[in-house]
């Protein structure tokens, strides 16, 4: 039983004893009291009665009615008395008896007087005596009830506080237990001060006087070192800072609570005060240097970039709103520099992402070594870098910048022993002139990056109006082409492929063409390389393949040779997974044979999907669908994929045959890609053959197929239908 | 014994010559008088002769006071004569009291005079005490007419059979038994009332002569003769008693009773005169 709850109890068993005591006395005297005053009205009641007859005796004989004592007796002795004994007496004046009822009344007993009258004149007195044990035997069975009722009535008065209260403590302790446990297993720190006043009342100093295990870990070891301490020297001088507030807080019962660093190590706490008591200042201490350092590192993850440590796209937004505000003040200008690696994709195509990678972070490195302490460099994302030039002097300046940074990627990049050579392209744009916010400064940058690269590459180029017109245009274009599609602008014509030693047409590539409403004929040139940078290439790709397979059913149901029908993919299509289960539903859905349809893919197309793609496209050859190479030559040559790939036909790029009859490398180059495709029983087809002089030599060499303007032009579908229908009739 | 009747007898002769003087007895007297309901009605005869031969003496005889009530009053002083059924107790004695037996008279038990029935047994007279025989032969109902405890009626009663007393204490605890305190109360009551029974003395029957049926007791006719003859158990006591000081209007009355003439009609009256017997014999 806990001390405290002691004068508790002894209160309740006060209190139950009391209620008890009074229940038990209460009741058999308020029963005692009741039936006394009962009797005592019975006894009047009857005196009234028995004296109205004594009375009548004795105004029947007044002389001698004192001698009629049978009489008398006999009335006495007749009284209702309702089972209970009770002894008459008739008394004279002189207090005489006159006469008595014979019954027995046994001690205690209580006696009512009535005066008897003979005409108004006092005769006598009549007498009652009954004895009180009826109601003391029925008080004292009342008492015993009472007090039995008392008995039960003391043990629920004491059992039920005194269970409530055991309850309540049981409860208490197991809460002070809980919270003692949790006190001590914590991971925050609790602490508890004493504060110590001056004599005027004012703050004096502060006393560890309790911490808990945490709290003990935290500051110093174990509670009994720190316990006893000045609260300022195991906290630091934050906690002194606070004082003030804190006390002036606390006396108006709200918490306070702030963040302070442990001097000397690299922890981080949030502090938060209150007062349990007066006097008294209790602190929870919560480690927050792993979060701390959790925010940093969220915050850097926010606003650089994880891989080169540079600012990121956000960082660097805000550092150049920064810049502008203080070229606006300052009445100065500033440059930013838009650096894209040239050719980055095909590294990361052809020798990997890792590589890819390497090469960011020491281009990062170069180029932070070539700017200036004050200056921002950030990675937007990819191979695009960004630099923030302030307090621009000159252009030239800004030249100057752009060319070191040309210049120190010049240098051969060395990954596993193999050199990597690298160039970028920079575009400049330049506030106020080029744009007053960072949004059009970086898309002015970005445009003039272009232009760089269009002119050549490895080379800077500032923003111009001109660059904003073209990347206007590449909108339009953008916009105009997904219109095309929608509106029937997009059409095929097809350019018929010869069988070199026949001359007769074994073959036709499909060649789409858009026929603009306001600007007439686009070039494919215009389109397809932005359908390829905007995705529009998948709809578009699929457009031509259907519109091909549906001339290609309507033609052979007609009756026209059966050629074959070449169709452009390009790397975005390929690198769609269901490319193979799309060819298969639009064979499906025109009824086209597959054997006359042929696949062409560049080189840099099957290189880059050779792990990934490249056996579902070649699966196809099991229905019938032959592959063909295009532009062979031009790209990341690699001979490795001709002797494992069943390629039915390589098509030799026409910068090699234009020149073929004047140039010894391309007829060198031609007489190889022709020598190499025999001895790998693999058709090979001449593009762009203009000439004769073109055609007599790739006769002479072999040359299986020949396709140019020599022949055809592109034609439409019915002139294409027209000529071929020509050649069926000829057979 | 004979000793002291003699000197008793002389007594009353010296009491009786007394007041018979011429001179002594010239003044109206008054003698009260007071005691059993049943001796009273016996004096009343005697009363009225006793007034023809002594007109001076005015005799005063009060509704019965019961034999106890009035030796109290005798002792008090507001009586010069009572006339008792019962015996003196110690402390009447003790105060002066004074008691000479008269005579006896037969307890009859009578019935209300519709009852027809002659004669009724002692084991019926517990019955109806005791509750168990509760109708009269013609079917109405017994209504006994009890006297009080202490009255001398009721202790004869009681005497008649072991039995009785039981019998009779069973009556008594009943309630709304009908209680006459006096003889003149028992048989009026049970003249009053229907299928009433009771007792009296012979004396109130032969002078009142209320209309009630006279039972025989097992058979016995009550009378003074077969009273003394002993067949018939119920005998009342009449006895004279006087105070300390008794006037001499009340020994002339004595005188009187005791008398042949006053014997006689005590005698006719239904008593059967006791005192004196021996020395008349």
């Amino acid at each position: 039983m806990n001390k405290a709850s002691r004068p508790l109890q002894q209160m309740i068993m006060v209190l139950a004893r009391g209620v008890s005591l009074l229940i038990a006395l209460s009741v058999p005297a308020a029963y005692f009291f009741i039936a006394h005053q009962n009797l005592v009205s019975t006894l009047e009641s009857q005196c009234v009665i028995t004296g109205a007859a004594v009375n009548s005796i004795i105004l029947s004989n007044p002389q001698m009615w004192r001698f009629e004592e049978v009489r008398l007796a006999e009335l006495l002795e007749r009284r209702a008395h309702d089972g209970v004994p009770q002894f008459w007496t008739i008394r004279d004046k002189s207090g005489q008896v006159i006469a008595q009822s014979s019954q027995v009344v046994l001690q205690p007993f209580t006696t009512h007087r009535r005066t008897i009258y003979d005409a108004g004149l006092a005769v006598g007195q009549l007498e009652v005596t009954r004895s009180l044990r009826p109601i003391l035997y029925k008080t004292a069975l009342t008492a015993l009830f009472s007090t039995l009722l008392a008995t039960i009535l003391f043990f629920i008065f004491r059992a039920l506080p005194m269970r409530l209260m055991n309850t309540a403590i049981h409860e208490l302790e197991e809460s002070e237990k809980k919270y003692r446990s949790l006190y001590q297993t914590m991971n925050e720190g609790m602490a508890l001060h004493k504060v110590y006043v001056d004599k005027d009342g004012g703050f004096s100093s502060l006393t560890l006087i309790d911490a808990n295990p945490s709290c003990a870990e935290m500051f110093g070891g174990n509670p009994d070192a720190i316990v006893g301490r000045n609260s300022f020297t195991l906290f630091g001088d934050t906690f002194r800072e606070f004082i003030s507030e804190m006390l002036n807080n606390l006396e108006r019962g709200a918490s306070v609570s702030f963040e302070m660093c442990l001097p000397g190590k690299d922890y981080f706490y949030n502090v938060q005060a209150f007062s349990p008591d007066k006097g008294l200042v209790a602190t929870l201490f919560e480690d927050i240097t792993e979060s701390r350092k959790a925010e940093q590192q969220i915050q850097k993850m926010a606003y650089f970039d994880s891989l080169t440590g540079l600012p990121n796209r956000a960082l660097f937004y805000d550092r150049i709103k920064q810049s502008i505000a203080l070229a606006n003040r300052e009445k100065s200008s500033l440059a930013v520099l838009f650096l894209d690696l040239d050719h980055f994709k095909d590294i990361n195509d052809t020798l990997g992402h890792s590589v890819g990678d390497q090469l960011l972070i020491e281009v990062s490195r170069r180029l932070t070594g070539h700017i200036r302490a004050n200056d921002t460099l950030a990675r937007l994302g990819g191979d695009e870098f960004v630099v923030v030039i302030t307090h621009l002097g000159v252009t030239l300046n800004t030249t100057y910048i752009a060319q070191k940074l040309i210049d120190s990627i010049q240098a051969p990049f060395s990954f596993m022993g193999k050199e990597l050579h690298v160039t970028a392209s920079v575009g400049i744009a330049l506030y106020p002139d080029d744009g007053d916010n960072a949004e059009t400064l970086i898309k002015h940058a970005d445009m003039a990056m272009y232009s760089s690269k269009e002119t050549g590459r490895n080379s800077y180029c500032y923003f111009s109006p001109a660059m904003n017109k073209k990347a206007l245009m590449r909108l339009e274009n953008e916009i105009g082409l997904r219109h095309a599609l929608e509106r029937g602008e997009l059409f095929i014509e097809f350019q018929p492929i010869i069988k070199a030693a026949t001359g007769t047409i074994v073959a036709a590539e499909a060649l789409v063409r858009w026929n603009h409403p306001e600007r007439g004929r686009i070039p494919p040139t215009e389109f397809i390389e932005l359908a390829e940078e905007t995705g529009l290439i998948l709809p578009l790709g699929e457009f031509i393949l259907r519109s091909v397979c549906t001339s290609m059913k309507i033609w052979r149901d007609a009756g026209l040779p059966c050629i074959r029908y070449c169709v452009n993919v390009s790397s975005r299509q390929i690198e769609q997974q269901n490319f193979p289960e799309l060819v298969r539903s639009i064979l499906d859905e025109t009824g086209a044979h597959a054997d006359q349809l042929e696949i062409e893919l560049t080189e840099s197309c099957l290189v880059k999907n050779i792990e990934t793609n490249v056996a579902g496209v070649f699966g196809m050859r099991a229905w019938g669908i032959t592959i063909a190479i295009d532009d062979f030559g031009t790209g990341y040559s690699s001979l490795g994929y001709i002797k494992t790939l069943p390629i039915d036909h390589i098509k030799i790029d026409r910068s090699f045959v234009t020149d073929v009859c004047t140039s010894v490398q391309d007829q060198a180059i031609v007489e190889a890609i022709l020598a190499m495709s025999h001895k790998l029983d693999i058709h090979n087809i001449a593009e762009g053959v203009e000439t004769r002089e073109q055609l007599e030599f790739l006769q002479r060499q072999g040359c299986d197929e020949i396709q140019g303007f020599y022949f055809h032009r592109p034609l439409s579908v019915s002139a294409f239908e027209e000529l071929l229908r020509g050649q069926g009739e000829k057979q | 014994m004979k000793k002291k009747s003699i000197v008793v007898v002389c007594m009353y002769y010296l009491v009786a010559m007394l007041l018979f003087t011429p001179g002594i007895c010239r003044a109206t007297e008054t003698v009260t008088v007071n005691g059993s309901g049943s001796a009273l009605d016996m004096m009343k005869p005697l009363i009225a002769a006793f007034h023809k031969s002594n007109k001076n003496i005015h005799v005063v005889m009060e509704k019965p006071l019961g034999s106890s009530g009035a030796v109290k009053a005798l002792l008090a002083g507001a009586l010069d004569l009572v006339l008792s059924s019962k015996p003196l107790k110690p402390e009447e004695v003790a105060k002066g009291a004074r008691q000479q037996v008269y005579g006896v008279t037969p307890l009859i038990i009578i019935a209300e005079k519709n009852v027809r029935k002659s004669d009724i047994t002692t084991q019926e007279l517990e019955d109806i005490y005791r509750g168990k025989m509760t109708a009269w032969p013609n079917g109405e109902t017994i209504r006994l007419v009890m006297r009080p405890n202490e009255d001398v009626d009721s202790k004869l009663l009681s005497k008649l059979s072991p039995g009785m007393v039981t019998a009779m204490n069973t009556a008594r605890s009943r309630s709304g038994m009908v209680i006459a305190v006096t003889d003149p109360e028992a048989y009026h009551t049970v003249a009053k009332t229907a299928g009433g029974l009771g007792a009296t003395g012979m004396t109130s029957i032969i002078v009142e002569k209320p209309p009630v049926t006279l039972l025989s007791l097992n058979g016995i006719k009550a009378s003074p003769k077969t009273l003394v003859g002993g067949s018939y158990p119920l005998s009342k006591e009449i006895s004279i008693v006087t105070g300390p000081k008794t006037t001499s209007a009340a020994n002339t009355l004595i005188k009187f009773m005791l008398s042949p003439q006053g014997r006689a009609l005590a005698t006719a009256n239904g008593v059967h005169v006791t005192f004196g017997a021996a020395a008349h014999q």
